[in-house]
């Protein structure tokens, strides 16, 4: 009765063209009624030598079921949400015609902590249907980098489980607004793992990562005016690529991370420059208009840059191509409109509208059709930008006095704070 | 016919390169490695030119110092640069006293309040300092002796989001240099 069931929603999945391949291979998605998420069981992990659970297994846990529910294609249940049958290995599934789960997999995972500090994960899935085990993998590495161990496996997972690449390991570039300076710091997608990139005790500020996460720019007054700083991510060799009094702001890198937009104030007249080659220290001036033209942002495929200007009285949100031709407007609300981001799937353009002095962050398509409004708190809501993939955003929020970064996605199901109260962070990248 | 009509057509298309290509001029980046004949990329819509100098010695921010008692600064409405009555009855002052000391030197900043984005922001400090450093070009300041700089929101003056201590954030400010 099952199997025919089964069959004939696989039917169905086909007549509907609802079944999709990525790389050859076949992801089939059964899920709880109405959520349109994947259920996923995800069982308490064990410390292999002790057997039982422990503070770091249980930090393992929350790892995993904050990377799992985060990126909106899993129901996470957890351990004690399962009946004993859905917990149950593939032997007693066989034996039983009459056995019943809700999951479509199950993760299970091992810690062992070795002598010479080093931690591995041993991270399982399994089909409960077929008993299969979907991964089986050891993780191992030095203790510091537990966390990512973790979010290594909850990748995989995703990759199993959906055919598209995790994010777990993507990571936020932000500024640190102190007292007396404003400095660059990175951590990961969650907020954890934060470092101070630079300590310059000046003015830095909108900092871009490249796609490959090797390449920073961002603007520092560190000597003085404005100017763009180039580092490497893997050396720290950082290189000045302006040298001049103009005002410059708001780099952009393009996907392929061989070009760099930004605006620089010439005569009185912000414009979106091009630099084309970084090794030439030339920059093609793009924008042409009197008015100010700022904040540029690549399209995935590089074709289109989508940037803001006051042409029109107050700030609005442009699209040209990247050459500079073909400017349309996307924005006619009457308020004004900054900050857009172009999502790496390449179908939405997230941006600041204002409201009574602050901010709320919205999406639209990329033709400036079906804005929707994704926050509604009482702060003011600015800088956001679109994770890898997509399907999340990180935005900062000011409310009474202090700034931090929140994460949501395109549906604005949740609105989740990823840095504390005590630290002041703004123009959060993520890259 | 035709074939004056095609003459005239190149003759527009030529026209038309010719223009757009001038409106795309390279720009280079590293000002010191920069001959001042290249300032030539100042496209032609601009009615003020800054005629640059080559000595950046002065490119050091420490060596102004706040010109309060001297020169004083001026505000701005939210997100304007323009100057009200009260801004050019300060600037006049402030062209006075420059003019009666002719070898000082001034450093204007340009501020934003905290409402508005970082980036337009920016852009936004630069056109204020701008506009006070216009002002005091057109009333036979040698642009020589002014520099400008934007530091948008994120230097501010007043910590607070109070009107007045946002309306304390919206200035240009002035700052001299010492000998």
């Amino acid at each position: 009765m099952k199997r025919e069931y089964l069959c004939f929603l696989v039917f169905l999945l086909f007549a509907f063209s609802a079944l999709y391949a990525i790389d050859d291979q076949v992801y089939l998605t059964i899920s709880r009624q109405g959520s349109g998420k994947t259920p996923v069981g995800l069982m308490n992990t064990i410390d292999r030598a002790e057997g039982k659970m422990t503070g770091l297994t249980k930090e393992c846990d929350n790892i995993l079921g904050f990377d799992l529910s985060v990126l909106g294609y899993f129901d996470v249940y957890r351990e004690n949400e399962l009946t004993e049958e859905e917990k149950m290995d593939k032997n007693h599934i066989k034996d039983d015609p009459s056995y019943h789960t809700r999951l479509r997999a199950v993760i299970f995972a091992y810690i062992e902590e070795s002598r010479g500090g080093d931690i591995s994960l041993y991270g399982f899935v399994r089909d409960p249907f077929s008993g299969e085990r979907l991964i089986s993998k050891k993780y191992s590495g030095p203790a510091k980098n537990f966390r990512r161990l973790v979010h290594t496996f909850s990748d995989d997972i995703t990759y199993a489980l959906t055919g598209e690449e995790g994010i777990a390991n993507s990571k936020i570039t932000a500024v640190w607004v102190k007292d007396n300076s404003k400095e660059i710091i990175i951590m990961d997608y969650d907020g954890r793992n934060m470092m101070q990139v630079t300590s310059d005790g000046s003015i830095s500020s909108s900092p871009r990562l490249s796609d490959d996460q090797k390449q920073l720019v961002y603007i520092s007054y560190k000597d003085g005016y404005p100017n763009l700083f180039l580092r490497n991510m893997e050396t720290g060799d950082t290189r000045k690529i302006t040298r001049s009094r103009y005002t410059k702001s708001s780099p952009a890198f393009s996907s392929d991370g061989k070009k760099i937009a930004f605006a620089m104030s010439i005569n009185n007249n912000t414009d979106i420059y091009l630099i084309q080659d970084l090794s030439t220290k030339q920059a093609e001036r793009i924008t042409t208009a009197r008015s100010i033209e700022t904040s540029p942002c690549f399209s995935p495929n590089d074709r289109n840059i989508v940037y803001t200007s006051d042409r029109a009285g107050i700030p609005n949100i442009y699209i040209m191509d990247a050459g500079g031709s073909n400017s349309r407007r996307l924005t006619y609300g009457g308020q004004y409109y900054e900050s857009p981001s172009w999502s790496s799937c390449g179908n939405y353009i997230a941006f600041v509208s204002m409201n009574y002095g602050r901010f709320d962050v919205f999406t639209m398509n990329i033709d400036g059709s079906s804005p929707r409004r994704l926050t509604h708190l009482q702060g003011s809501n600015e800088d956001p930008s679109f994770s890898p993939r997509g399907r999340l955003i990180v935005y900062s929020s000011k409310e009474k006095g202090s700034i931090r970064l929140f994460l949501t996605n395109t549906e604005a199901e949740f609105n989740i704070p990823i840095t504390d109260n005590n630290m002041n962070i703004i123009q959060p990248h993520w890259k | 016919m035709t074939k004056k009509l095609f003459v005239i057509m190149l003759a527009i298309a030529c026209t038309y390169f010719m223009v757009s290509c001038s409106s795309k001029k390279k720009v280079t980046l590293d000002e010191d490695t920069q001959p001042v004949e290249e300032e030539t990329f100042v496209p032609v819509e601009e009615d003020i030119r800054i005629h640059d100098l080559e000595d950046d010695q002065d490119i050091v921010m420490d060596e102004y110092v706040t010109a309060e008692g001297y020169v004083d600064d001026i505000f701005f409405q939210l997100d304007k640069y323009n100057l009200d009555e009260e801004s050019r009855r300060i600037l006049d002052r402030n062209v006075r006293w420059l003019k009666d000391n002719p070898r000082v030197k001034v450093l204007i900043e340009g501020h934003c309040c905290d409402i508005g984005t970082v980036e337009y922001n920016y852009a936004l400090g630069d056109r204020r300092a701008n506009a006070a450093r216009d002002y005091l070009m057109l009333n036979g300041i040698d642009p020589a002796r002014i520099k400008t700089v934007s530091y948008g929101k994120m230097k501010p003056f007043v910590l607070g989001t109070l009107e007045s201590q946002r309306e304390m954030n919206r200035r240009a400010h002035f700052k001299i240099q010492r000998y």
